[in-house]
């Protein structure tokens, strides 16, 4: 049998074991859940208020999202047609070959050059043309490109005479033009190359 | 509710309500009357008085205090324990037991000094019973007097040890009512904050889906905004080439003929050829706003064909590298 004094001892090193347990463990681990529960409480909040703001302010995008979306239909009257590569490569040849063509120029050549360049949709494709002429029919295809309701721009124009020595005869120009067109890819133009 | 204030002499009893500016005096004989008088005085109080608390006030020479000097230098609680052991080398006792209690003035050095007082114990416990009778509770009881005199107290043993045990008692109710405060705080806020996450993430989850409808939309517009531009930017370097080119060769005098040229679409290039005067050809270039910094390159080439003497020249415009 405990005496009261040993009972009691044994009361207060249980008590104190407890009080340790307690203090040490328990109310940290507590401390620190609470603490990051908070946290991810504000986090929450933070964010719940942020796509409140957001939702508030889509009625006023929305109407400028219309009025760029009316804009970006515009641009499809000013891209090559096709949705791939292929397809707008053969346009852009198309285009090119008719400016010369109906200007008294011939297109001896034309060669895709690489060009990955994009934006979006819009996929830039680039093509060198080998055009010859007297500088009259060179000049008149090189203004029937740039002025194609399509948008096609020379970024650089190279003419050489083809015989400079001869004084007789007609003259005759070699034109080497690098022309920039855009096309929208298509849902199936994932695979061009 | 203010206590009543029960000031006990050699032969009366005055009691008083100082809130109320109430007092009555009543006489006894001896500490057997007392019941009887209490009594009375209590009838006469005005409003409510059982449950009362009571401070007693022992009146010299019932209360008997000494200042007493060359006592030993110990504790507070040992001078009482001394105090209480030698009551009788410092107070009367008339054969009756005494409660004592003692204090020290002035504990260190040779002019130290103790107060205590003594009271006859049965006339306390006496007048604690006659208390008890009529309702009211003695909680403390001193010597009447100034000064430290109400630091003394002279409440029976048994009466200390009661108030002792009820103090602890209270304290321990605090003590656990506080602690079960914490608990049940610390027990709620984790399911208040859990509760109110839970209402937040519904609350976000319940907007995800138009939120992200309108980062698609956003980023189809944004998407949409750079098409735009790319299709202006394209649009603003057209026609530059033919521009230049026409310009070009509209502005060779009439003694000249090309043999090259080269026009880029930021406006820079080359043209060569031959002319009569290669000083003509850079004059005239040099008129148009088009052709920016007109200059040769190279030296001049002369040679004669055809019975004309010819000038080759190279001119570049615009930036350094065309």
């Amino acid at each position: 049998m405990m005496s009261p004094r040993d009972q009691r001892a044994l009361r207060m090193g249980i008590a104190a074991v407890a009080l340790a347990l307690l203090s040490l463990r328990v109310v940290p681990w507590a401390v620190r859940s609470a603490s990051a529960e908070r946290d991810r409480l504000h986090a929450g909040r933070a964010l719940l208020l942020q796509a409140r703001g957001e939702l508030r302010a889509a009625a006023r995008f929305q109407d400028s999202a219309a009025a760029i979306r009316q804009a970006l239909d515009s641009i499809a009257a000013q891209v090559l047609s096709g949705g791939n590569e292929a397809e707008a490569w053969s346009d852009f040849e198309n285009r090119v070959s008719l400016a010369a063509t109906r200007n008294g120029a011939a297109l001896k050549r034309s060669t895709r050059l690489p060009d990955s360049a994009r934006s979006g949709l819009l996929r830039r494709i680039t093509g060198r043309a080998e055009l010859e002429s007297d500088l009259p029919g060179i000049l008149a295809a090189l203004k029937a490109i740039e002025r194609d309701p399509v948008v096609l721009r020379v970024g650089e124009l190279r003419v050489e005479a083809v015989n400079p020595a001869s004084q007789r005869g007609p003259e005759v120009l070699r034109a080497e033009l690098v022309v920039e067109g855009w096309f929208l890819l298509g849902p199936k133009g994932g695979k061009e190359q | 509710m203010k206590p009543l204030i029960l000031h006990i002499g050699r032969t009366s009893l005055r009691a008083e309500l100082p809130g109320r500016r109430w007092s009555a005096v009543a006489e006894y004989r001896c500490a057997e009357d007392l019941s009887e008088v209490v009594a009375q005085l209590v009838e006469e109080i005005p409003g409510r008085s059982r449950g009362r608390e009571v401070l007693l006030q022992v009146e010299p020479p019932l209360a008997q205090v000494r200042r007493l000097r060359d006592l030993p230098e110990v504790g507070s609680k040992d001078l009482r324990s001394l105090i209480a052991i030698q009551s009788g080398q410092f107070f009367r006792k008339n054969g009756h037991p005494l409660i004592t209690d003692a204090v020290w003035l002035r504990k260190r050095g040779a002019a130290r000094e103790a107060l205590a007082a003594a009271v006859e114990e049965p006339l306390v416990e006496a007048l604690m019973a006659a208390s008890a009778d009529v309702g009211l509770h003695v909680s403390r009881a001193s010597p009447a007097g100034p000064g430290g005199l109400s630091k003394l107290s002279l409440m029976p043993a048994g009466a200390r040890v009661v108030r002792n045990a009820a103090a602890r008692a209270g304290l321990r109710r605090l003590a656990m009512a506080t602690l079960a405060v914490w608990v049940l705080v610390g027990t709620c806020y984790p399911i208040l904050l859990r509760r109110e996450l839970r209402r937040v993430e519904s609350q976000r989850s319940a907007l995800s889906g138009a939120v992200e409808a309108l980062s698609g939309l956003r980023r189809e517009v944004r998407q949409a905004q750079q098409m735009l531009d790319v299709m202006a930017e394209a649009n603003r370097g057209r026609g530059r080439a033919f521009l230049l080119s026409a310009l070009l060769s509209s502005a060779l005098p009439d003694s000249a003929y090309l043999e090259s040229m080269q026009v880029r679409s930021d406006g820079s290039g080359l043209v060569a050829g031959r002319a009569a005067r290669a000083g003509d050809v850079l004059a005239s270039l040099s008129k148009l706003d088009a052709i920016v910094a007109p200059r040769p390159e190279g030296s001049i080439l002369r040679e004669s064909a055809a019975g004309r003497a010819w000038e080759g020249f190279t001119v570049r415009f615009g930036g350094s590298n065309p």
